[in-house]
């Protein structure tokens, strides 16, 4: 039985609280980041919480950055609220984003996202033709299908059960991102080795090693790429130019070492969590196999319930959040696994509608910095649906499954399903 | 009908063009392109409801 922790929202002391913050407002939402695997089959579901009558639209919670606990943050859980926080990019910074690196003495941001505009754009403009709906058709699309179909022959071919998740969610998106970028395929094991130390060991003496390490791979490919110019992304970016100048060392490195971060576990996670969702309910697997044409929109639902990404932001100048006095230096957290819940933005927002009209859901972030990837991702998460539904019969868990999930990137290790 | 194009607001997620195919016309970086799409009556259901799937709320209905 996992531990549960109480969706509470009772006001909480902390020492230090900065003037500005009311301390009526200060509230203990450690259960709501994600951070606790759940057993439950809505994983979300405690977010609820954040719709009562008794809890403030934005609170200040002290663990709401995950890398600085107890430095205290804004906690942002409203449709709207974080539509302003997403679009208003030069107020809510996103200045040190990820920027794990730091940590390795770099010094360079992570590219485009850790970029303010004006400039943050002109990134952007360099890199949106390998991300666009339109290179997902004409480039990657292919690719894509026949990863999944020889993942899934792996997976199926004179077996009656998998392991989901390890098997072949973990693995399909990583064997397209490895084509995409130009790196061997052997190096799926070691990237995501490293990408899981950097991310999720709270001790630094595993984290420092993988950093170092994958930041020295990159150099080295980089060193063959000058080299050898491949045809594909990764040529065009060392070539790369802005405001008619080429890319410096640094910024090379930082849009590399931020796609080699995006590129690994955002899609495994969602896919992992759509087929937990499918295996616990006959009746949604049945509506997805017989209805091959509503995947695209049954996607859409899939990734409202089940965001994995809570960005924060830092700000840049003083502002209010409806209402609430908001100071330059203090920290936000855009808490999307409750916005994207938000009733006045989806009607009967808890229940899970495959066809559900109108979904504007922040699973992708908004504003200037909406993933760049998410049209890969959801290319990636139809292909998989359209190429697994029709080539394994009806599954469900095994009877002595693990069925613990973290609502949230690291969501589901493993998920033995049979049929 | 007409529907205006706020493209400072675009970010590029390409919604309308997922649910509306044909109406919205994108740019190679998958942002709109134009600033302001004429939509044939047969087309109206169609286009409203990609405006309606914007989640930067970028496309607007003019009204005549």
């Amino acid at each position: 039985m996992l531990t549960e922790m109480k969706p509470r929202m009772d006001v909480v002391h902390v020492e230090n609280l900065p003037d500005h913050v009311p301390p009526e407002l200060v509230r203990d939402l450690d259960w709501a980041f994600g951070y606790a695997a759940v057993d439950y089959d809505e994983p979300f579901r405690e977010t609820e919480r954040f719709f009562d009558a008794d809890a403030p639209r934005i609170m200040w919670a002290p663990n709401a950055v995950r890398s600085k606990p107890g430095l205290g943050a804004w906690v942002v859980t409203h449709y709207d609220d974080i539509t302003q926080v997403y679009q208003d990019a030069e107020t809510f910074s996103t200045e040190g984003a990820a920027a794990y690196q730091w940590l390795a003495g770099e010094t360079w941001p992570n590219i485009p996202l850790g970029i303010d505009p004006p400039d943050h754009m002109k990134y952007r403009k360099l890199l949106n033709p390998f991300f666009s709906p339109k290179a997902v058709d004409q480039v990657l699309d292919a690719n894509m299908r026949k990863h999944a179909k020889i993942l899934l022959q792996e997976c199926v071919d004179g077996r009656t059960s998998c392991d989901f998740s390890y098997e072949f969610a973990r693995v399909f998106p990583v064997r397209v991102f490895l084509d995409l970028m130009g790196f061997p395929q052997e190096m799926l094991e070691q990237f995501l080795d490293w990408e899981n130390k950097i991310l999720h060991s709270p001790d630094i003496e595993v984290k420092l090693p993988a950093l170092k390490s994958i930041l020295a791979y990159l150099r080295e490919f980089l060193a063959t790429v000058r080299r050898d110019s491949p045809d594909g992304i990764t040529t065009d970016i060392v070539n790369g130019t802005i405001d008619g100048r080429p890319l410096t060392e640094d910024e090379i490195m930082g849009v590399m070492f931020f796609l080699w971060l995006g590129g690994l576990d955002t899609v495994a996670a969602t896919l992992a969590m759509i087929f937990r969702r499918l295996a616990l309910d006959s009746e949604m697997q049945a509506y997805l196999r017989n209805n091959p044409a509503a995947i695209p929109d049954a996607i859409e639902e899939f990734l409202r319930s089940q965001p994995l990404v809570n960005s924060q932001r830092l700000v840049k100048k003083d502002t209010e959040i409806n209402g609430v006095k908001v100071k330059k230096g203090d920290w936000v957290l855009c808490l999307v696994a409750a916005g994207n819940f938000d009733p006045n933005e989806f009607s009967d927002p808890r229940k899970i509608m495959l066809d559900r009209p109108s979904n504007r859901h922040f699973t992708f972030s908004g504003g200037p910095h909406r993933c760049m990837g998410s049209h890969i991702a959801r290319r990636e998460l139809r292909i998989a649906l359209e190429e697994i539904l029709p080539n394994i019969p009806p599954f469900t868990l095994k009877s002595d499954a693990d069925r613990s999930v973290h609502p949230g990137l690291m969501s589901v290790r493993n998920l033995n399903i049979t049929w | 009908m007409k529907i205006k194009a706020n493209k400072a607001k675009c970010s590029g997620h390409a919604r309308c063009a997922a649910v509306a195919p044909g109406i919205f016309e994108l740019d190679s970086d998958g942002y709109i392109a134009p600033d302001e799409i004429d939509v044939a009556p047969d087309d109206e259901a169609l286009a409203r409801r990609g405006v309606r799937a914007c989640p930067e709320r970028a496309l607007e209905i003019m009204t005549d």
